[in-house]
């Protein structure tokens, strides 16, 4: 019975074949991912990707973007959207050759 | 229900309650179960593993689409959905597609939403999974290479009116010796 219980635990750290987990929403969890692989799989292998899921960060050393306030919006004054509309209209206008 | 030999099931706008295990798939050495196809179906308030596709035999091309899962408070420590095949190539092509995974009777104990030990091609999409333990409990398949897992568009937290799990998704011991390099 001993024997049985050490094979079946070492058939189950098997290789994963392909692994995608993308796109789902996991915030809120106590813990959003528990990433037990026992083989550090780089990113660009091609059948593994762990994308786009709010409440897991990829990359786990990596500081979480914090949301943008507002005092860090950036405004496009429109006189240099106009400066640049009329130095591109000789150009608009120039025959293809 | 208990499924042990079939070609092709269909199961549509049913409700199944209270059993230890709502669906059973079960074929035994040298069966198969193929094809059980369900939809707009609930399980619920199981007093084991709501669905269970376990069995030495080969469960393939299945899919769950528009269901619910839920298990009983009676009994603690119990998976919503428990796909434990032990045939060599695992349970292949089994699709959950906009389920309902919730722990709505607050099963004690470690819960699991999704409890996968015997899988190959395993597809998870658009599903809401709250109020376990583990909302996701993935251990890939004892074949080298044979889980391929999609977990794609789902919420795995707060939802329908229930709280987070403890654990997202949990992914137990595995390698990629196959196909990294």
């Amino acid at each position: 019975m001993l024997i049985l219980s050490v094979f079946y635990s070492t058939l189950g750290a098997a290789a994963y074949g392909a692994l995608e987990i993308e796109g789902n929403n996991c915030s809120g969890n106590t813990t959003a991912l528990t990433n037990n692989l026992t083989t550090n799989i780089p990113a660009t292998a091609s059948r593994y990707r762990i994308t786009d899921n709010s409440g897991i960060n990829p990359k786990g050393a990596v500081t979480t973007p914090g949301v943008p306030t507002a005092g860090t919006v950036v405004t496009i004054p429109q006189d240099i959207e106009f400066k640049f509309s009329q130095e591109m209209v000789p150009l608009l206008l120039r025959p293809l050759w | 229900m208990n499924i042990q030999k079939a070609g092709a099931v269909q199961i549509d706008d049913s409700d199944f309650i209270g059993a230890n295990n709502n669906l059973l798939i079960n074929p035994i050495v040298a069966t198969v179960v193929a094809s059980v196809q369900v939809t707009n179906t609930y399980f619920d308030n199981s007093n084991g593993s709501c669905l269970k596709i376990s069995g030495a035999g080969a469960t393939v091309r299945s899919m769950f689409v528009n269901c619910t899962f839920t298990t009983s408070a009676t009994t603690a420590g119990l998976s919503a959905v428990e796909v434990s095949t032990t045939v060599a190539a695992g349970a292949q092509g089994i699709d959950f597609v906009k389920c309902n995974v919730f722990n709505t009777f607050g099963t004690t104990g470690t819960t699991n939403g999704f409890l996968i030990t015997g899988a190959a091609d395993l597809l998870i999409s658009d599903c809401k999974v709250a109020g376990w333990t583990n909302g996701l409990n993935l251990t890939p398949h004892t074949t080298a290479a044979a889980s391929i897992f999609q977990i794609h568009g789902c919420i795995i937290g707060t939802s329908g009116g229930f709280g987070v799990n403890t654990v997202g998704i949990l992914l137990n011991a595995g390698s990629c010796s196959l196909w990294c390099s």
